[in-house]
């Protein structure tokens, strides 16, 4: 059986890796605790709750090579051995997430210690669900989107983005129908990740999840709509997008690039079903870093898997934390006579990416001044600057200026990349490096 | 009335006043229980009491 969010918890803690704060915490202050600690937190008594929380797992790159127990510097490489492994989940009868079913009434999602996360936020939200739904072709598609909670059994949910999600819901909101969905909270790592990932077509980012495991993931049929549920995770929140379209305020929103989104128009979520362990555990996914950090691994890996599908020799790839670990990328290639431009092409092609460098392989990525190098010695600006106009963008993004658009349209965005490789037809001489004459024979200690 | 009715009824006061981001409502409601919050936030989204300006700030409709 694959570990659980639980036995996480429990690893970080035989570690000395998680906080328990058990004095009573009022839940407005949840948020503020967790970007002070310097360890993930288990707060035990949220004041006026059940329900105890536990957030902080993915705020720093070294956290979340420990909640997924790999080592920090193989995270973008770990999880493409999952990618290429895929095992298909496999279906349960009973489920530890169905201990406690509450339909119709029952529903009362002020059960949960649901946080206000930053200052301008337009209220409280549910960020560490993984949203499960079934797209057109039948393949169940999951995906971490954001919910902000309205009422006791209405939420409303983020689909301004274009998304798999959103295209199931433009599907079913032109047939009139409304979309089923199911919330997990409370999920494994990998099964974050996976949900982070924008799985190719046809693929289910919870056979990702199996193959990081090494084991398939185990789902039981949710109670109300037969979604296959992860039956591990915590809480449970079955029911479905209605078909009122982008229709409700909601936002802003302290999103993961480090910035609030505007008052947005969403469609609504009502829960007609929530199960729980006996005893759940609520995790809350803290704004913007733990965020940025789960995409980092995925957008890397999407990277790697990209360029190799256009045929380029990658050395290194990495995503800049100033872009949020989203937006800007940097990759060392191993060139052939227009790899560069090629290797751009490929990079610009994700959805995500907007800014893109390619360097030759003698090129450290992660030293600025040596990438610095590059771009001064290896680029002519009218020659190796590519400009693409009106690709697709990200509402986050302020310079789109996504705001003066009419409601439930996307935003489209320009890209550059800089092909700062060298230029073909100049001799490998012409960028010899100074070396520094007998330096293995002389140390500076020796002489002081 | 419940507290949360109660409570409902003071973020309807405090909006009658001017608008207010939610921020500044959880602020002015220090002495109510979290949780009594949400439930109030409940009773006024069920009654479709409450618009936006956009700056984000809650108005009554």
């Amino acid at each position: 059986m694959p570990e659980c969010f639980r036995s996480v918890l429990e690893r970080l803690d035989q570690d000395n890796e998680l906080l328990h704060i058990r004095k009573p915490v009022d839940v407005r202050y949840i948020s503020p605790l967790i970007v002070q600690a310097d360890k993930p937190v288990w707060f035990h008594n949220p004041i006026g709750f059940d329900v105890p929380v536990v957030s902080g797992l993915y705020w720093k790159r070294d956290r979340l090579a420990r909640s997924l127990n790999w080592p920090e510097s193989e995270l973008g490489v770990r999880f493409p051995q999952g990618i290429q492994r895929m095992m298909d989940p496999v279906s349960v009868e009973e489920a530890p997430c169905q201990e406690v079913v509450k339909s119709g009434d029952e529903v009362d999602l002020t059960e949960l210690p649901i946080p206000f996360l930053g200052e301008r936020d337009g209220g409280a939200f549910i960020s560490a669900g993984v949203l499960l739904a079934r797209g057109e072709e039948g393949v169940v598609n999951a995906g971490v989107y954001r919910l902000m909670y309205r009422s006791r059994n209405v939420t409303s949910v983020d689909l301004v983005t274009n998304s798999d999600l959103r295209k199931c819901y433009e599907a079913a909101f032109k047939r009139k129908e409304p979309l089923p969905i199911a919330v997990c909270i409370g999920v494994h790592p990998f099964e974050m990740l996976s949900a982070a990932f924008k799985a190719p077509p046809g693929v289910s980012e919870m056979s990702i999840a199996g193959g990081l495991h090494g084991d398939p993931v185990r789902t039981v049929p949710a109670k109300t709509n037969q979604l296959p549920v992860l039956a591990d995770c915590e809480i449970v929140l079955e029911g479905e997008i209605e078909p009122v379209g982008w229709a409700v305020d909601e936002g802003p929103f302290g999103d993961f690039a480090g910035m609030y989104t505007e008052v947005r128009w969403n469609p609504t979520f009502t829960v007609k079903t929530m199960t729980h362990r006996a005893n759940p555990l609520f995790q809350v996914i803290q704004m913007p870093w733990e965020n940025a950090w789960l995409g980092a691994v995925a957008m890397e890996a999407q990277i790697l898997e990209v360029l190799a599908t256009a045929g380029v020799s990658t050395v290194a790839v990495r995503v800049t934390e100033g872009s949020a670990c989203r937006w800007s990328v940097i990759a060392s290639i191993r060139k052939r006579a227009g790899g560069g431009k090629n290797a751009l092409m490929a990079i610009l092609s994700l959805p995500d990416t907007k800014h893109a460098v390619v360097v030759d392989e003698d090129v450290d990525i992660f030293d600025p001044e040596q990438l610095e190098w590059a771009k001064t010695f290896r680029v002519q600006a009218d020659q190796d600057v590519m400009i693409i106009s009106g690709a697709q963008g990200k509402h986050i993004d302020p310079s789109l200026r996504a705001w003066e658009l009419p409601r439930g349209q996307l935003p489209t965005t320009s890209k550059m990349g800089i092909d700062a490789t060298t230029p073909e037809g100049i001799p490998a001489e012409h960028y010899e490096i100074i070396t520094h004459p007998f330096r293995d024979e002389v140390k500076l200690e020796s002489f002081l | 009335m419940s507290h949360s009715s109660e409570i409902a009824d003071r973020i309807l006061a405090l909006l009658k006043k001017e608008p207010m981001s939610y921020y500044a409502i959880l602020r002015a409601l220090q002495d109510v229980e979290y949780r009594v919050i949400l439930q109030a936030w409940g009773i006024l989204r069920e009654k479709d009491l409450l618009a936006r300006d956009p700056e984000g700030n809650y108005l009554l409709r």
